[in-house]
């Protein structure tokens, strides 16, 4: 599923970094996620690459009715920060800035390429994820703050003892 | 709906309802209804610069008049037809169910108070709070794709839970 949506998007060029869950599973965190979070590059070819990527999931918004109003192009992804969204492979959250980060490029800056199985794409590195979760301060976050600050520690106490 | 997730809805700081409900004519309850008219209001105050009750009056107007597709609504034309206001109500619904979307998934207030000091023993706290840190240590001497697939294994499963027989 994960592995699915990744691979997707890293064959279509879609510009991405991992973040949120996905991204905290992949540096050691034992927490459940449902979904995958991605911050992504809004230039207008990246849009185009995304949105016929969700249209052919047939991607709809998670956690509503139904039915609502809803357009899913270039425009609304260009002027949209957040969408939570449930598709055919799926539920998939797009952010256009990371908080704590910032955009896209910021994001690149503070992440590391990873590979899974034939997959190489970018994720935050784990103090970049902490100081995302510093951020944001919901109660959910500031629970999985104290895992990834243990898994830093974790992480320091090994490097050290290598 | 509380003040906050009503602001979330319609794209707009508390600040601005408190100070729309002050010349706005509008109820006490916030309702998605409210959310709706608000967000076209909202639209037209600040893409055109309509001053907010004529723009609250306008929003009522152009909802009347949607009637669920994407056809612009025309709200005023000049009287030789070379000048009109039209606003596109499918797409800016459509940015508000996004934000319903959002609100149902991610939103959650954010903490007050002091930020839990940084000096802590990061491994102390989270024993203190309950976390397993023996999973943490399999989960590192696991490969990131070996993660993933754990992972992907338990997603998958919680999908055909989850799914209607």
């Amino acid at each position: 599923m994960f592995e699915e949506i990744l691979a997707a998007l890293v064959a279509q060029g879609v510009r991405f970094v991992v973040i949120g869950g996905i991204a905290a599973t992949i540096h050691g965190s034992a927490r459940f996620t449902n979904d995958i979070d991605i911050c992504y590059d809004t230039g207008p070819d990246n849009l185009e690459r995304l949105v016929r990527l969700l249209a052919g999931w047939h991607a709809y918004l998670r956690g509503v009715e139904p039915g609502l109003p809803f357009v899913l192009d270039v425009r609304a992804l260009r002027t949209t920060p957040i969408m939570t969204l449930t598709t055919d492979v799926g539920a998939i959250d797009l952010l256009d800035r990371v908080p704590g980060v910032g955009d896209y490029t910021a994001a690149v800056a503070v992440s590391e390429l990873v590979r899974i199985g034939r997959v190489e794409f970018r994720a935050l590195r784990l103090e970049s994820l902490i100081a995302s979760k510093r951020a944001v301060r919901r109660p959910r976050d500031i629970e999985h703050l104290i895992e990834l600050e243990a898994l830093l520690a974790l992480r320091k106490r090994e490097k050290n003892r290598s | 709906m509380t003040l906050s997730e009503l602001a979330l809805l319609v794209g707009a700081d508390s600040k601005w309802l408190l100070n729309a409900a002050a010349v706005l004519p509008m109820p006490r309850r916030y309702t998605l209804a409210l959310a709706r008219r608000l967000t076209l209001a909202r639209a037209l105050q600040s893409d055109l610069g309509v001053p907010l009750p004529r723009a609250y009056a306008m929003a009522g107007e152009a909802l009347r008049r949607y009637v669920g597709d994407a056809t612009p609504v025309t709200l005023a034309q000049s009287g030789a037809g070379t000048v009109e206001v039209r606003i596109d109500v499918h797409r800016e619904l459509s940015a508000l169910s996004v934000r319903m979307s959002q609100l149902q998934t991610m939103y959650a207030p954010r903490r007050r108070g002091p930020r839990p000091s940084a000096r802590r023993d990061p491994l102390r706290a989270a024993s203190d709070y309950g976390l397993d840190l023996s999973l943490l240590r399999a989960n590192l001497g696991r490969t990131p794709t070996e993660r993933l697939r754990q992972l992907d294994g338990m997603a998958q499963f919680a999908r055909r839970v989850r799914r209607p027989r």
